[in-house]
């Protein structure tokens, strides 16, 4: 079945059909939710959003791009969303405290046999400075870079997700990447 | 190539970003300066966790979570629900005109409560007010200019005991 007719069923309500594409983009959609939000409980929430928002909507779907493209940019926006209204909320920063622990938890690097257990211990220090970066850039570059390098898209495809011009895809990643050196430089030099 | 362009240039190095030319002049840098290398291999180790970065697995109960949200949106959309939904919109003004009325009914109810006066109450002086008024014109008289001073009953009493 191409997409095509997937997206067909899912608008005549064929239940299996959805299962099926949920069963196929659950982890890509849960996964970008996760990589701009930062919290897993979140991050399914809004990623369940995501798929509610594709059966409302789903004749909205413009064939020319692929359904993974379309599932990109709901999810893209749906966690910007997300982000800024919890920015609004003033209250709700003290969650930031919750932020950072399910993020070291995520990050953990499983132990191996091999590894020694300071080991272990910096290079879980090191997931957590690297995120930290990641999570104070500025919004834009932040999605075009988590688009990039977490999720592999090429350049091309963020352009259709983010709605921007290759250039603008290209100078966002750039920039990205100088502070992020910037701030890693920083804390290399302090340590 | 100096130290600030090497480190400058850490990041474009490692993802192999960097013209040849470049990429050759910051090898040939790290080689001689330990300050840069040393920074380098720090930098390096950094970076690497972006390249391990770890994808989470969704709920094993995604799916269900997901399904009881759309029998929700899909129930909220049923025509019976539709009515209820209709008479909720008619509510809300036919709950202010009640209140309203209900107000104006209790305004008029208090305004014509019975008062006591001189221990009557409003209705018997009413009563009384209005014989001596039907007497005073049925008399021609004029109850202000026509009697002298003195309380009303006490002017009654004397003009009927004059008859």
């Amino acid at each position: 079945m191409n997409d095509e007719e997937l997206i067909q069923k899912i608008i005549d309500r064929d239940d299996l059909s959805f299962k099926s594409l949920v069963d196929q983009y659950q982890h890509l959609v849960v996964n970008v939710c996760y990589n701009l939000i930062g919290n897993r409980q979140d991050a399914e929430d809004v990623a369940q959003e995501v798929f509610l928002q594709v059966y409302k909507s789903a004749q909205t779907f413009r064939h020319e791009a692929k359904i993974s493209t379309w599932l990109y940019r709901i999810a893209v926006n749906r966690s910007l969303n997300f982000i800024r209204d919890k920015k609004r909320f003033g209250w709700l920063r003290s969650l930031s405290s919750l932020l950072e622990e399910d993020r070291k938890r995520a990050t953990e690097v499983p132990a191996s046999d091999s590894d020694r257990p300071d080991v272990a211990l910096e290079k879980k220090e090191r997931n957590v400075i690297v995120q930290k970066a990641i999570d104070s850039l500025p919004e834009k570059q932040r999605t075009a870079f988590v688009l990039h390098t977490y999720e592999g898209l090429p350049y091309r495809e963020i352009t259709e997700v983010l709605g921007l011009s290759l250039s603008s895809v290209e100078s966002l990643i750039h920039r990205a990447k100088l502070n992020l050196q910037k701030k890693l430089l920083r804390y290399l030099k302090q340590k | 190539m100096n130290c600030k362009n090497v480190k400058n240039n850490f990041i474009f190095f490692l993802e192999n970003e960097l013209t040849e030319e470049k990429r050759v002049e910051m090898e040939g840098h790290l080689k001689v300066c330990s300050d840069c290398s040393h920074l380098r291999e720090e930098f390096s180790k950094l970076w690497e966790t972006i390249e391990h970065h770890e994808k989470i697995q969704p709920s094993p109960y995604f799916w269900t979570r997901l399904k009881q949200r759309i029998t929700e949106y899909e129930e909220g959309r049923k025509p019976v629900l539709g009515w209820l939904k209709g008479l909720i919109g008619w509510a809300r003004p036919a709950v202010g005109v009640a209140v309203l009325l209900i107000c104006v009914f209790l305004g008029y109810s208090l305004g014509n409560f019975p008062q006591a006066v001189n221990g009557q109450t409003t209705s018997q002086v009413d009563e009384r007010t209005l014989a001596l008024q039907q007497f005073f014109d049925s008399h021609y008289l004029n109850p202000l200019n026509d009697l002298p001073t003195g309380s009303i009953e006490a002017t009654y009493l004397d003009v009927i005991s004059e008859e």
